[in-house]
């Protein structure tokens, strides 16, 4: 019945939806066509003829797929869309044909474009209405220079926390020892997939305000610690949260998903 | 008899679908069944098209679904169990009523 999967799983795979759901669709058409082949087998046709009758009256493919796609909802079908770059996953696993220098300045780089938009963004929040509305006080318009300033240098700091946690990754082996996880058991790779992510970011934040406290003149270091600690007060709960709950409770979802449906995963189709 | 293809049906599914429900709770493909066996073969559905309006309809909460228990699950994979909630009920109603209505109006057009 290897055929009925492989033409469940070109149905399916590229919908755009949850795990749990997409889950759903494989295992229920999978039923529905084994039932098929196994009414029109008792009829007297051998196993071939029923599987490509059975696949034949499920319908075209494509348009199953796409009204299968229009049951998912649109926040689902959005936090699913496919990105240009690559998944969650092979972020942090360095590929072999790419060197170890590419694969750092890739991520610091990125991480720094994220810092800046965070870091715009918490500016705006803490400043634009009073600076649109023109209420803002003399002292507010007087200081601007020194806190664009100083939250430009803010970024840079963050990229040189990326960049140093990713050499330090590198360095001491602990993203290859992550790779070679794939052996290990699954939950014991989600749990240090995640512990990666959030020491990384605590790196990231106190790495940056550690330097930043050392080298900037206090006025800057002030307004810089100030939106530092923004950032932290953001990142921190998170992080926390992330370990206490959403990582185990993630793990324990991810595995009993992995053991039941594992071998559509293995499957190769044309995409 | 003549057939009657799936786009005629458009429209219809999700009545159909909870018709046949009516009669009591089925997995898809006794829903596909009940329906093949009422149109006496007359009907060529894609078979496909039934499970896009069965989780159309679990959503708008005609219909409510569980996996089969361990007791029910026969060898290979499990099938879902679907079943009509009062909701479902009241919407096949209407269903009805507006099939009635198509049926007559069309009636009296084609037949006069």
């Amino acid at each position: 019945m290897e055929a009925l999967r492989i033409h469940i799983e070109r149905i399916v795979r590229p919908i755009r939806a949850g795990g749990r759901r997409k889950n759903k669709m494989r295992e229920e058409l999978l039923a529905h066509l084994e039932r098929r082949c196994e009414d029109d087998m008792a009829r007297g046709t051998t196993q071939q003829q029923a599987q490509d009758f059975a696949m034949t009256q499920l319908g075209d493919p494509e348009a199953l797929r796409n009204d299968l796609q229009a049951t998912v909802p649109f926040l689902e079908r959005m936090l699913f869309v496919k990105l240009p770059f690559a998944t969650l996953d092979s972020w942090f696993d360095r590929s072999h044909d790419e060197s170890a220098i590419h694969f750092v300045l890739v991520r610091t780089i990125c991480m720094t474009m994220f810092a800046v938009l965070l870091i715009a963004l918490l500016f705006v929040i803490d400043h634009g209405p009073a600076l649109v509305s023109g209420f803002a006080g003399e002292h507010e318009w007087h200081d601007l220079p020194t806190q664009c300033s100083s939250l430009l240098l803010m970024p840079c700091l963050i990229g040189l926390g990326a960049f140093i946690a990713h050499v330090l990754v590198e360095v001491t082996g602990l993203r290859r020892n992550l790779s070679k996880m794939h052996s290990a058991g699954l939950f014991l790779r989600v749990i240090s997939l995640n512990a990666f992510i959030g020491v990384q970011l605590l790196i990231i934040v106190f790495g940056g305000l550690f330097v930043e406290y050392l080298t900037a003149p206090p006025r800057v270091a002030a307004v810089t610690l100030y939106a530092l600690g923004s950032v932290a007060r953001i990142l921190i709960p998170a992080v926390v949260f992330s370990f206490v709950v959403g990582m185990p409770f993630t793990a324990w979802v991810m595995v009993k998903e992995h053991e039941r449906y594992e071998k559509w995963g293995r499957l190769k189709i044309d995409e | 008899m003549p057939k009657i293809s799936g786009d005629e049906l458009r429209g219809h599914l999700a009545t159909l679908i909870l018709s046949v429900l009516a009669r009591g709770e089925a997995h898809g493909y006794e829903v596909l069944r009940r329906i093949e066996d009422a149109g006496s073969g007359a009907l060529e559905l894609k078979e496909g098209t039934l499970y896009p309006a069965l989780y159309r309809l679990e959503q708008s909460g005609h219909i409510s679904a569980r996996w089969e228990s361990a007791k029910e699950t026969r060898r290979g994979p499990r099938r879902r169990i679907y079943r009509l909630t009062k909701k479902g009920i009241a919407e096949l109603d209407r269903g009805r009523k507006s099939w009635r209505n198509f049926v007559s109006v069309m009636d009296r057009i084609v037949e006069a």
